[in-house]
């Protein structure tokens, strides 16, 4: 890269904005999607809008590919510098800039740590609903870009649903400065539409969140299966019967001795084959209600015992256990490719099921870990990148699982994005035309297609496509 | 008008082809009853070069800013019917002409809830919902309606189908051009058929009413119902200066539930009428009867509603009210001659404003853009050329500055 983008960059972000140095850059080759790398040619860091502004109308001169990047906790490659170009990452921008209690909104720059928002404002009662597993670390911009989920989006939605404003900018250098908190949009739906667009359409420094009052009681109950079909059956249930917990969550038996074995030990049974976690909340009498009925279905699926977390730290236990098990599961090997599809509820138990057989039979060790709630399906494949044979049929089996769920009407993602991951599966659930409207719009944002390329679209110019059909 | 009208009965059949009044004009509508119709439609216009406005009902044609003028309309009341219902799953898809009313009573009878819950439902149709991206009564408990629509399939204005979301309760995959279309006004597509999410539907329904002297009473109470625990479905105030303030608050449940809720709403708001069953319907429908007269609608966040208030007392004083301040929003029965005024006032402390019901001439002197940076602005306007290059839409027209002097 010319030498004269990182001396004007460096005089817009100073020293600390900047990192040049090829062992530094080097952290930023990939996010959770280890397998696909590539070192960035610089990393800017600006602090602020302004300066993020200043950097890109910069950049715009010089025709560089732009990748904007939060905490890089991501799993399907989303910054990932394919092209290189600069990698912009938010990590300085990391301030909380009001905590508006009557109206119960937040403003935070793009940088700040999802948990850290919801601790700045437990002390009023409030909190950001939006909770991946990865929340200790993933950033309140990553989780736009991204349209997070998390186990209690079952009860209060995803990202999209939690932005009330924005503050982007475009690849342009352009402030769009939507950060008034709206009840409404006026006009075309731009914070809408922003959300979940992977940093293609631009750079989010600053959000406005809703926030929601801490719940008057929450139970969180631990049921324990023989079997991971009747776990995946007690869930359909428990929705076709239009009952009304929190988060509904299932984990397998290689999840559970991964966590068990680990500093995360939640107390699990080792000897069960799934456990289902299942949260409620509201009033007294509502969470009592829900839960006789919900304990009832569990029975009549087999689960031989039921546990109610008998305290906070008892059920901030069970949690730490769950959103941990990603990390618990670096015991069994090297790597962990995390995938993320979405299903109809009512075929919760075939899917499971399915997508399971399809890593097993390639001899791949496979852990259950999912929002059964939600339909969005998390098979877990540890392996090791440097066994070229093992990494081909752990994307084997990835695409096998993909076309498992696009067949029984399901979707490439449920919460971590497409990516570089699932770009190729676009076309086997978009046609032509549907992607060519994605195209458009993204071309109204950033008409040189700089943000974030190589990502989401399975093209680079319009009516251009890049990837091929997947197979089978 | 005669010469288009005459292509299109051409075209359609003479039977397939009316009047509608849009902005006090007439204009020819086509009646589709198919997807081919409305893409026959679309291939047409562009073959024209004409300028089309999607409609259902037309329940909500003399909502926000007057429009350029369309060439002609087409209908999409007669494409109706849902394609899917999956009730143990908890999701509609059903085709754009589909009445609210009738899918709310296809979801009643799976156990869900269909939100959101509008008003004239009976004609009000699902395209017509998502296109005005109005959300109903129940807002309070289940949210907007732009959280619920799962996906869309839409015709582009050269007849292209193309499709944004899905069926699924949970999905990010692509970029959801369905939040752009939930309340375009039909500028940039038409929606042929829509996926929502729906809710268990409450196994019973308690309406609490309280009458109050005055509104800052009423407001009071309302608010101490929304800082409690309990989960409402609706909580409104509504009347007019110099006259009694009426409280409605909505509970929805399991029977249990319920009954201990409703003790708990009786110990913060005094003493209520109670109405269940068809009585409960009859009172939150109540709360709908400004519809078709002169109103203002405006939705902001709470610590706006006293200036809000403060304005519509200063230039409307004898306005009639329905007040919803857990949502927060605000629909205002109010004198033509001063409608703008208000709006105006209430844009500028940060609301999000829409009149409707009044005349062309006066819509036209309301941007509700206004206070929108340049930037956005601009985006806006670039979306629209992306989604519809040929403009074959119609938009709002540029506002006509007249007020004020």
């Amino acid at each position: 890269m010319d030498a004269r983008i990182a001396e004007g960059l460096r005089a817009l972000v100073g020293d600390s904005g900047l990192v040049t140095h090829p062992t530094r850059r080097a952290t930023y080759e990939s996010d959770g999607l280890a397998h696909v790398r590539r070192v960035p040619d610089l990393v800017l860091m600006p602090r602020n809008t302004r300066e993020t502004a200043l950097s890109l109308r910069f950049l715009a001169a010089w025709k560089v590919p732009i990748v904007p990047r939060g905490a890089g906790t991501g799993l399907s490659g989303g910054a990932t510098p394919v092209d290189g170009g600069v990698l912009l990452s938010t990590a300085r921008m990391r301030d909380v800039l009001e905590v508006d209690v009557e109206n119960r909104f937040a403003r935070v720059q793009a940088g700040v740590v999802n948990v850290d928002l919801t601790h700045s404002c437990a002390q009023h009662g409030l909190f950001y609903a939006p909770d991946p597993s990865s929340q200790k670390a993933c950033t309140i911009g990553g989780n736009v870009a991204e349209n997070s989920g998390g186990p209690h989006c079952f009860k209060y939605g995803s990202t999209t649903q939690h932005v009330l404003g924005l503050v982007f900018v475009t690849a342009a250098g352009d402030i769009v400065d939507l950060s008034r908190p709206a009840v409404d949009p006026s006009g075309l739906d731009l914070v809408g539409i922003f959300v979940g667009s992977e940093g293609l359409l631009g750079v989010a420094t600053e959000v406005t969140v809703k926030l929601v009052p801490t719940p008057p009681v929450v139970e969180t109950l631990l049921a324990i299966f023989t079997s991971l079909d009747a776990a995946c059956d007690s869930v359909t249930d428990v929705i076709a019967a239009r009952l009304e917990p929190s988060a509904l969550e299932i984990l397998d038996d290689n999840t559970i001795r991964a966590i068990e074995a680990s500093v995360l030990a939640a107390g699990y049974p080792t000897d069960a084959r799934a456990v289902l976690l299942v949260e409620c909340e509201g009033t007294e009498v509502e969470v009592a209600s829900n839960l006789r009925d919900i304990e009832t279905i569990l029975a009549r699926h087999g689960a031989y015992d039921v546990r109610r977390a008998r305290a906070a730290d008892e059920r901030a236990r069970l949690w730490a256990g769950r959103k941990g098990a990603y990390g618990a599961m670096g015991r069994i090997a090297p790597d962990l490719y995390v995938t993320d599809a979405v299903v109809p509820r009512t075929r919760l138990r075939e899917l499971v099921r399915a997508t399971t057989d399809a890593c097993e039979k390639r001899g791949l060790r496979i852990a259950n870990v999912f929002h059964a709630g939600d339909g969005n399906l998390h098979p877990n494949i540890s392996y090791d990148r440097r066994d070229a044979n093992e990494l081909a049929r752990v994307l084997d089996a990835g695409n096998e699982i993909m076309r498992l769920c696009l067949a029984a009407g399901g979707s490439l993602t449920g919460e971590h994005g497409v990516g570089l991951e699932k770009i190729e599966g676009m076309e086997q659930l978009f046609t032509h035309e549907d992607l060519a409207a994605m195209c458009r719009v993204r071309e109204a944002f950033d008409p040189e297609k700089r943000m974030n390329p190589g990502k989401l679209l399975p093209v680079r110019a319009c009516m251009e496509t890049r990837t091929k059909r997947v197979e089978g | 008008m005669g010469e288009t009208r005459d292509t299109l009965e051409s075209e359609f059949g003479v039977r397939s082809v009316g009047t509608a009044v849009v902005d006090e004009r007439e204009i020819p509508v086509v009646f589709a009853t198919s997807e081919a119709d409305i893409v026959a439609a679309l291939v047409l216009a562009s073959s024209r070069n004409w300028r089309v406005l999607p409609i259902g009902s037309g329940t909500k044609l003399e909502h926000g800013p007057p429009r350029e003028k369309p060439k002609f309309a087409i209908s999409l009341r007669g494409f109706s019917g849902v394609t899917s219902y999956e009730r143990g799953d908890g999701t509609i898809t059903a085709r754009a002409g589909s009445t609210m009313a009738a899918l709310s009573e296809i979801a009643r009878s799976g156990g869900n809830h269909l939100t959101p819950d509008v008003s004239m439902a009976k004609h009000a149709t699902l395209g017509g919902t998502i296109a005005s991206g109005l959300s109903g009564l129940d807002r309070l408990r289940y949210g907007p309606v732009r959280n619920h629509v799962l996906g869309v399939r839409v015709a582009l204005g050269d007849g292209t189908v193309v499709k944004s979301g899905g069926r699924l309760v949970k999905n990010v995959t692509g970029f959801d051009v369905h939040r752009l279309v939930t309340g375009s006004r039909g500028s940039l597509c038409v929606v042929l058929e829509a996926s929502l999410r729906l809710f268990p539907l409450p196994v019973h329904e308690i309406v609490l009413e309280t009458a109050y002297f005055g509104r800052d009473s009423a407001l009071s109470a309302a608010r101490a119902i929304i800082a409690s625990a309990l989960r409402p479905v609706c909580v409104a105030v509504s009347g007019s200066n110099g006259t009694r303030w009426s409280l409605v608050v909505g509970l929805a449940g399991r029977r249990d539930v319920l009954a201990v809720e409703v003790e708990h709403a009786l110990r913060l708001v005094g003493d209520a009428t109670r109405f269940d069953g068809l009585e409960s319907r009859v009172r939150i429908d109540a709360l709908r009867v400004l519809e078709g007269e002169s109103t203002l609608s405006a939705t902001f966040v709470s610590s706006v509603l006293p200036s809000v208030l403060a304005t519509i007392d200063s230039l409307a004083p004898l306005a009639r009210i329905v007040i919803h301040p857990g949502v927060t929003a605000v629909h205002v029965a109010i004198d033509a001659a001063v409608i703008v005024d208000v709006a105006c006032s209430i844009l500028a402390a940060g609301a999000s404003v829409e009149i409707a019901n009044v005349p062309v001439a006066t819509r036209s002197a309301f941007d509700p853009l206004e206070h929108v940076p340049a930037t956005a602005r601009d985006l806006m306007r670039r979306l629209k050329f992306a989604l519809d290059p040929a403009q074959r839409f119609v938009t709002a027209r540029p506002p006509e500055v007249v007020r004020r002097g």
